[in-house]
């Protein structure tokens, strides 16, 4: 079986071969030919020696799944506990003058004109098109920072 | 089960607005939010869930592919037509053809026809008024501009079928406006209705009648004219002064863009009642060295004026226009009724007054006129001592194709329905056998132009000269709006004939299932808003027990008894915990009566050491 070129596109994920475990090189070999006599269209096999080697894989290039980090949703859950009840509903306890002072990124200030006390945490959530960690991450330093508050 | 409370809806291309009469009192019912109109927008975010109203309208620009807006635009609307492929070309969702050569939106991974979106609003509407009454509500009148199709009308009912609602009428909005007006009071009178919404303008010049006739005489628009372009002058101006100063187009940024319009919008709105305001938008974006810039502007009363002139002066060019198609003199309209929230700019006031030369009045109110005019008119058809009834007249004149490609005219425009008419034709051609009844709709003089609702043929006839054979042709409308038309061959006595019933662009079975799929989404959404209310209240008599613990605690440390009575605490406080954790509603519900019964209890243990 020839060496695809590394450059080659990478194949859809939807046609790419079962996964295997390789332990050995008599199970490297097997593989090989079991790749070789398997169906899938041509562009569409991934070599195997091109997913054992070690040559660096460009991020758009493959794009792994795995699992969320177990701190990621530990952190979540922290979050989600300070805040507590999505149907609080963040208010400010700044007006717009004295915001200006503070030292804030341009999503934070984005949140922030959600935050109008008419909108619940969940409603913030849903309307602003970001992650809800991201959400609650700016909420809860904005709490910190007693420049909203909720009810 | 449904009360026999008629809702009135007034399903507008920006904004609805829901009313019912209570007591004899037209009153416009306010969302939870307590406002009394609710955006007529529907989203879709990333997390699948479905957003309607205020909600949607807060994310419009940051998720413009997957917000709907304007849907009224489209609905009853071929998907070839004109005006359908004017909305698309400034619309940001996707739209695609329907299999009945409709509209249909994709919004995330699944298309939905205009009425299933119309529905959306609808049920939302239907949702605040049950809230607000507090029992489910069934039946509705629901309005339409008065240059509506039948079609467009049939698909607006389809709409409030969708949204579970029984519509007992389709009303025209400045009909529905005049109702409002004349509520109450003995009118007799010709108005104009200037209705400046925030996506169309609509004038219509109405006859108040004895009987509650309401005859629309003369109706014109535009329906890409309304608040949302002032929005969009006042948006540019931003833009511009924001680029002077920084060198940064906001207009690349969809989060900048989203506080923008909400700024501009309320700006505008202030400015109705303030002389200047300011817009102030801290963060708005970040430079290229990442520092963070902020937006502040004032902004006068003058300068909004300035940037929306040729918007108001287009209005008053229609209205021009459209006393000259009818005929009539500034001096023939007894009074000008102001409808929808741009008529609050005092510069459109103005412009108005200048035009008709005298002050609007009416009293009206431009926001609730329309829904409270519909629920003046749902109430009227169910109760017994109703004084006004609205008379249904035909929107569109009535009639058939002749030789030459001519439409001719059976059934006026506006004809109080129920009604029928007759016509005597001719064959146009020597030893003609058969002739084929085109059924048409509309008003222009060139068939073509007008809009074909059905046809058939009338064959068997005698052979004779051009002229000769006589063909009676019979229009009817029975009170249900469906159309009947027959032909009959005077010599022979045969005849054919035809119902013309409109059409939405959807089949019984397509709305049955959209039906369907809108109930359960009502369901899911009050079990959701069930299981949020136990949960806060599961929560809150949790966080109270916690709090009275360690004063029990102390007492029972000084006693022999009570031990037990903590420990069972614990278990039912521990359960309630793991119930809110699991989202189960029937077994926080179990847990909420330990959970007060333990809470009185602790609150006694207390009271008593105080």
């Amino acid at each position: 079986m020839s060496r695809r070129s590394p450059t080659r596109p990478p194949p859809s994920p939807l046609h790419r071969p079962r996964e295997v475990t390789l332990t050995n090189e008599v199970e490297l070999e097997a593989a090989r030919e079991r790749s070789a006599r398997a169906s899938y269209p041509p562009s569409d096999v991934y070599s195997l020696r091109d997913r054992l080697c070690d040559e660096p894989e460009s991020s758009d290039r493959v794009t792994p799944l795995v699992p969320e980090p177990e701190e990621h949703r530990a952190g979540l859950q922290r979050l989600r506990s300070k805040v507590g009840s999505y149907d609080h509903v963040p208010f400010p306890l700044l007006d717009r003058k004295q915001q200006r002072g503070l030292s804030l990124d341009q999503r934070a200030g984005f949140l922030l004109s959600l935050m109008d006390g008419r909108l619940s945490v969940q409603e913030v959530i849903d309307v602003s098109n970001m992650s809800e960690a991201d959400v609650l991450r700016v909420l809860y330093d904005l709490m910190s920072q007693g420049v909203i508050a909720l009810r | 089960m449904a009360t026999d409370k008629v809702i009135g809806i007034d399903l507008g291309t920006t904004n609805s607005c829901v009313a019912i009469v209570e007591n004899g009192v037209p009153t416009v019912i306010p969302n939870r939010g307590g406002y009394k109109t609710t955006p007529s927008m529907v989203a879709v975010t990333e997390a699948g869930k479905r957003l309607v109203g205020h909600i949607a309208k807060r994310q419009a620009i940051t998720n413009a592919e997957n917000t709907v807006y304007a849907a009224k635009r489209l609905i009853g609307r071929k998907w070839h037509s004109p005006q359908v492929r004017n909305a698309i070309a400034t619309s940001s969702y996707r739209t695609i053809e329907g299999p009945h050569n409709d509209v249909r939106i994709a919004v995330r991974d699944k298309e939905y026809s205009v009425p299933e979106i119309s529905a959306m609003v609808l049920q939302e509407m239907r949702v605040i008024a049950e809230d607000y009454l507090g029992v489910p509500v069934g039946k509705a009148v629901i309005t339409v501009p008065a240059y509506f199709n039948d079609n467009q009308r049939q698909a607006t009912r389809d709409a409030g079928e969708i949204a579970g609602l029984d519509v007992i009428r389709i009303i025209n909005e400045p009909t529905a406006a005049a109702l409002s007006y004349g509520f109450g009071r003995n009118v007799e009178k010709t108005v104009a209705v200037y209705d400046f919404g925030g996506g169309t303008f609509d004038i219509s010049i109405l006859e108040i009648g004895q009987n509650g006739v309401f005859r629309v005489i003369a109706t014109a628009g535009d329906t890409f004219l309304g608040g949302e372009d002032v929005d969009a002058r006042l948006i540019d101006w931003l833009v511009q002064e924001f680029k002077r100063e920084h060198s940064i187009d906001l207009r690349q940024d969809r989060m900048a863009l989203q506080r923008l319009k909400d700024a501009a919008e309320k700006a505008k709105c202030e400015l109705s009642s303030v002389r200047d305001t300011e817009v102030n938008l801290p963060f708005i974006i970040s430079s290229a060295s990442n520092e963070a810039l902020h937006l502040q502007k004032s902004i006068s009363r003058t300068l909004l004026e300035q940037l929306s002139l040729d918007l108001i002066e287009r209005t008053i060019d229609i209205c021009r226009q459209t006393l000259d198609d009818a005929e009539l003199e500034k001096r023939d309209i007894e009074d000008v009724l102001l409808v929808g929230g741009m008529t609050r700019m005092p510069r459109i006031q103005q412009a108005v007054t200048e035009f008709f030369e005298r002050e609007p009045g009416g009293g009206v109110h431009p926001d609730e006129s329309v829904a409270l005019g519909a629920a003046i008119q749902g109430y009227a058809l169910v109760g017994e001592e109703h004084e006004m009834i609205l008379l249904d007249v035909t929107p569109h004149a009535l009639g058939i194709v002749t030789q030459g490609g001519y439409f001719e005219e059976l059934i006026p425009q506006n004809t109080t329905v129920p009604t029928h008419r007759q016509k005597i034709f001719t064959t146009s051609r020597e030893h003609q056998t058969a002739v084929k009844i085109l059924v048409m709709q509309g008003e222009h003089e060139r068939a073509d132009l007008n809009e074909l609702l059905g046809e058939f043929i009338l064959t068997g006839l005698r052979r004779a000269p051009r002229g000769e054979v006589e063909i009676e042709v019979t229009f009817e409308i029975n009170a249900d709006g469906i159309v009947s038309v027959r032909a009959k061959d005077l010599d022979t006595g045969l005849e054919q004939s035809i119902q013309v019933t409109a059409s939405s662009g959807l089949t019984r079975d397509e709305i049955s299932s959209m039906l369907h799929e809108a109930k359960d989404q009502l369901v899911d959404r009050r079990s959701g808003e069930e299981l949020e209310a136990a949960k806060q209240e599961a929560e809150r008599l949790v966080s109270e027990i916690e709090r009275l613990l360690p004063q029990v605690e102390q007492v029972v440390a000084q006693s022999d008894f009570g031990r037990e009575a903590i420990d069972k605490a614990r278990v039912i406080v521990d359960r309630a915990k793991n119930a809110v954790r699991r989202k189960d509603l029937t077994m926080i519900k179990e847990q909420i009566e330990g959970l007060a019964r333990t809470q009185r209890m602790f609150k006694g243990v207390v009271a008593k050491t105080l």
